[in-house]
């Protein structure tokens, strides 16, 4: 669906893309996570159209986005930099919305009005940054779009709009197979919401993985054995091990029924397969100890 | 729900957009609108017909400022966008092409512009409609009488015309701006620069010739490319269809312009100061140039006049430092400025070379004097441009003879130019103004302030001046076909006294053939006299007494017609005359030997009899104070004094003493009458001697 290919960028001597790689799926939440100033928000306004790429290309079903109506008519962008026309209203901004969106969906409108309880009529410039935040979703969300871009949406929202918005945006990608590229510079924001995770660093793509892979290939794994009984990780790949008096624990990537079985077959007297947060396995997968993962984990 | 059908992807414009823009901005147009009815329809409503033309006249300044000022904001407004990252960005990603965003935003500016205009036009023209025709009736010595609608619908259409342009054309140079720049104040900024530095630039250009080249004076086409190339200006000054047709096609390239730069423009550098690097050392040199000028030009004009030139590179030096340093400030957003010494000496390096150019001539502009034989004319007027062009419909001198004389005046000047061109050691001195026309159709123009005295000295000044070309030029009754003009009356009157003084009085003559016996005779005078018989032109002799000639051109009238002349100018068509003076010298020899046979002399010229005595005082002025100025509160004292008495030294001086002097050092003789009586404080005749012609008795007489 989007395909980004050895896309370079500077800004007076300053490289703030360096020949990045990107490929997001039809009907999947790519999170882009990286710190402040590693080129997230450059990358996002060239997948917008907005920016002209130095050399590389941005592809929207093989399509070049800059300058492309036709894509732009299927892409919505909520910049984390909000702007509207001054003196408009909601209402006004739909109805201008409207006559440029060809999927645009007046009864989807009307329910996300109703569901985030924001007025219509009242100036957007008066609105909380959270409620300009919310008015924006409403109208990329009214639109239709294929493509959704979010530049750190959540920041500005409460538990309760976060929930929401996150909820109508997993709804619109099952229904309709709409693809997602939300950013942030915190991989907390990206937990339960994305199904693929790239991290950037410094204008490059560090890494781009699938939650799922991740997920079901390391595991972590808290045992007691009896005095004399060591762990049976030999030939295992533990990423990492620590162990706090009697009980051990283990980072473990493989299979983890196999695992399982070969501690089990080892006779520990406590044995716990744990959940893993998305940070534990990033941290795990990646070292942990770089400072550009560090700074979006914690 | 929508069809999901692609709207417009290969429009050329957007309306939603358009349509957007117009509920954004209405409310600018519609005070603008209001600006436009109180500065045009107002004024239109409030004034008597007659001058309608006049007022529209004068509202067109403001008009045009105002539509200028209209023009600039809706630009700025409309492309603000473009100024803020958030705003560039959002905008951008709309399902809208940068063909459709410019086109679009470009066409709202203009309908929000123009459409005030337009109604303010419709407003006029629904006046004019009502009111009817406002005719007037002028009076033009070649054409006659020429009737005029003050207020016809052509003239509102014009007027109209001129306000669009100057929206229009304005509006794409701040387009071309707000595309150019990074932040809606440098927009502003490069807005004027746009709209004045180029006219600037000429006219420092100007300046600086005039400084530097003696003689120097800007070709029409200079000057009204510098006008030209501001549409304010340029639309103020030339209100007419070709003009706006020359707008218009600038106005298209300007458009054009921006919309490819548009297309070019990088988003990330909204809130730089300019938004394209190619246009930053146009800017800043550009810039600096004028500081340069601006401040080298206000210290030389503040100078004493012995450090104006120290004090003009003094200015240039620091305007151009404190301009330069300014700018690069602005471009480069910071205090401490990046690439200073290089930047600054290469235009140092440049402004040397155009001083030194300038200083040195290279173009060999001084030099530079017609032959003689490459002359097709020389403009007449030629000194302190005395020229009267009713008579004539070709303003120029085209005998031969006379161009050869003006060409070796030329050529005198131009080889005496390092003596003449310290006007502060020249004293009293007269403008030269050679305008050619040359034979292969080019025109070459000079003016040169010169000294009297210098040119009373050139024997090719005295044979131009002398020549019947020049003379026509100067007397219009040489210059009439007598089938074409009546003469009405001619006035004789003494000289330089007022009426009844010295018991002389004014003679009018009228009897047509007093009046034919009279003018053979000054025309024969005039074709003879010489250079010392023409006051105006520094001749020694005094005048004796002045001729005014009354005429006019006769022409049919109709009753009604001589009513709305009798309205306008307070006199019924055959009372109104033109009015010519000439002063009479003793070279009138004809004409004085006629008023003598016809016993007018004695009743006009004042003789050694009419005077009881006259009181000589020796007087010297500085060089650097104006003739002119005469301050009558104080007026200077002699340093010498005499009293004549005798009546043969009243004759050697109302014979010989002129009624001006040009000479810093001059004896002023005042003639009391033996009849009646004179003011103490200014009556009586004043006559004047230089060092050169004063009478032995006074020189030595005075104490």
């Amino acid at each position: 669906m989007i395909e980004i290919k050895s896309l370079t960028k500077t800004f007076d001597g300053f490289k703030a893309l360096d020949n990045l790689n990107m490929h997001v799926r039809k009907g999947s939440i790519y999170g882009l996570v990286g710190v402040n100033g590693s080129g997230k928000t450059t990358l996002i306004k060239h997948l917008t159209g907005v920016y002209r790429p130095d050399s590389g290309e941005v592809l929207v079903d093989g399509q070049p986005v800059y300058d492309n109506v036709e894509i732009h008519e299927r892409m919505s962008y909520i910049a984390d930099d909000l702007y509207f026309f001054s003196m408009y209203n909601l209402k006004g901004f739909a109805a201008y919305y409207r006559k440029l969106y060809p999927n645009w969906d007046q009864e989807r409108y009307a329910e996300l009005v109703k569901q985030f309880g924001l007025s219509e009529t009242q100036k957007l410039s008066k609105f909380s940054k959270g409620m300009q935040k919310q008015a924006a979703f409403i109208l990329a969300m009214s639109s239709r779009p294929d493509v959704l871009v979010l530049d750190e949406p959540i920041d500005g929202l409460d538990p309760l709009i976060r929930r929401m918005v996150i909820r109508d945006i997993v709804e619109e990608v099952a229904e309709r197979e709409m693809t997602v590229l939300v950013s942030s510079h915190n991989l907390k924001d990206m937990e339960g919401l994305c199904d693929c995770i790239g991290i950037i660093s410094k204008g490059s793509m560090l890494l781009e993985r699938d939650l799922d892979d991740l997920k079901s290939d390391v595991h972590k794994i808290q045992a007691v054995f009896p005095e004399g009984t060591a762990a049976p990780v030999e030939g295992m790949n533990v990423l990492f091990s620590e162990q706090k008096g009697s009980v051990e624990m283990f980072i473990i990537r493989g299979n983890g029924e196999e695992i399982e079985n070969r501690f089990r077959a080892a006779g520990p007297v406590v044995f716990d397969r744990l959940p893993m947060t998305l940070e534990e396995i990033f941290i795990y997968e990646t070292g942990g100890d770089r400072d550009e993962f560090r700074e979006i984990l914690f | 729900m929508n069809s999901g059908k692609s709207y417009s992807k290969n429009a050329l414009i957007s309306v939603p957009l358009i349509v957007e823009n117009l509920k954004r901005f209405w409310l600018g147009s519609v005070l603008a609108f209001i600006g436009y009815v109180i500065m045009c329809c107002v004024p239109v409503l409030m004034t008597e017909e007659e001058y309608v033309s006049q007022v529209m006249e004068t509202i067109r300044i403001p008009a045009t400022i105002w539509a200028a000022g209209v023009a600039i904001v809706a630009a700025l407004l409309i492309y603000r966008y473009l100024h803020q990252q958030s705003s560039a960005a959002i905008v951008h990603a709309m399902p809208l092409s940068r063909k459709q965003l410019f086109h679009s935003n470009f066409l709202s500016g203009m309908i929000l512009c123009l459409a005030p205009v337009v109604l303010t036009g419709i407003i006029l023209m629904i006046i004019r409609a009502v009111g009817g025709p406002m005719n007037f009736v002028e009076f033009d010595m070649v054409k006659g009488f020429v009737q005029t609608d003050m207020f016809s619908y052509g003239q509102i259409l014009l007027f109209t015309g001129g306000l669009l342009m100057v929206n229009i054309t304005v509006y794409a140079v701040a387009v071309l701006a707000a595309v150019l720049t990074g932040t809606s104040l440098t927009q502003a900024g490069v807005n004027v620069v746009l709209l004045g530095v180029f006219s600037a630039v000429i006219l420092i250009l100007i300046g600086l010739g005039s400084l530097f080249l003696f003689g120097f004076t800007p070709p029409e086409s200079l000057t009204s490319l510098a006008l030209y190339l501001s549409p304010v200006s340029g639309l103020l000054v030339d209100p007419s269809w070709k003009a706006l047709g020359g707008y218009l096609i600038a106005s298209v390239v300007l458009y054009m312009a921006a919309y490819c730069l548009y297309q070019r423009r990088k988003l990330e550098r909204a809130t730089d100061t300019l938004a394209f690097d190619f246009s930053k050392p146009i800017v800043k040199y550009l810039l600096t140039f004028c500081g340069m000028a601006g401040l080298g030009f206000l210290f030389n004009l503040l100078a004493p006049e012995n450090l104006q030139m120290p004090m003009l590179y003094l200015g240039c030096i620091l305007g151009a430092l404190i301009t330069y340093v300014a700018v690069e400030m602005l471009i480069q957003k910071r205090f401490k400025i990046k690439g200073f010494v290089r930047g600054f000496g290469l235009f140092a390096i440049a402004a040397v070379v155009l001083f030194a150019g300038f200083h040195a001539d290279i173009m060999g502009y001084e030099k530079n004097v017609p032959d003689a034989d490459q002359l097709a004319g020389v403009e007449k007027g030629v000194i302190d441009y005395s020229y009267d062009g009713a008579w004539s419909e070709d303003g120029f001198i085209r005998d031969e003879a006379t161009l050869k004389e003006v060409a070796a005046l030329h050529r005198d000047i131009a080889a005496d130019r390092e003596e003449l061109k310290d006007i502060s050691e020249n004293g009293y001195t007269r403008s030269v103004s050679l305008n050619y026309e040359l034979k292969n159709g080019k025109h070459m123009r000079r003016t040169y302030i010169v000294p009297q005295s210098w040119l009373m000295g050139n024997e090719h000044f005295r044979a131009m001046v002398e020549s019947r070309a020049y003379k026509e030029s100067l007397y219009p009754v040489l210059a009439w076909k007598d089938d074409e003009v009546v003469v009405d009356r001619i006035i004789l009157s003494p000289q330089g006294i007022s009426e009844g003084e010295f018991g002389k009085v004014s003679a009018v003559l009228s009897e047509k053939e007093e009046l034919r016996s009279l003018t053979e005779a000054i025309r024969a005078d005039l074709e003879q006299v010489k250079l010392e018989d023409m006051p105006d032109f520094g001749g020694s002799k005094p005048t004796l007494l002045s001729l005014e000639y009354q005429v006019k051109k006769p022409m049919k009238i109709s009753k009604e017609m001589d009513q709305l002349y009798f309205e306008r100018y307070g006199v019924h068509y055959d009372e109104d005359c033109r009015y010519y003076y000439i002063d009479i010298t003793d070279g009138f020899k004809k004409t004085l030997e006629l008023l003598k046979d016809r016993g007018l002399y004695e009743s006009l010229v004042i003789g050694p009899e009419d005077v009881d005595r006259m009181e000589v005082g020796l007087y010297e002025r500085s060089p650097e104070e104006d003739v002119d100025e005469v301050d009558y509160a104080e007026p200077p004292k002699p340093l010498k004094t005499m009293t004549l008495t005798d009546p043969e030294q009243f004759r050697k001086v109302l014979e010989k003493a002129a009624g001006t002097c040009w000479a810093d050092r001059y004896y002023e003789v005042r003639v009391y009458p033996v009849f009646g009586s004179v003011n103490e404080e200014d009556g009586g005749l004043y006559l004047y001697f230089e060092e050169e012609n004063v009478p032995d008795f006074i020189r030595t007489g005075v104490r």
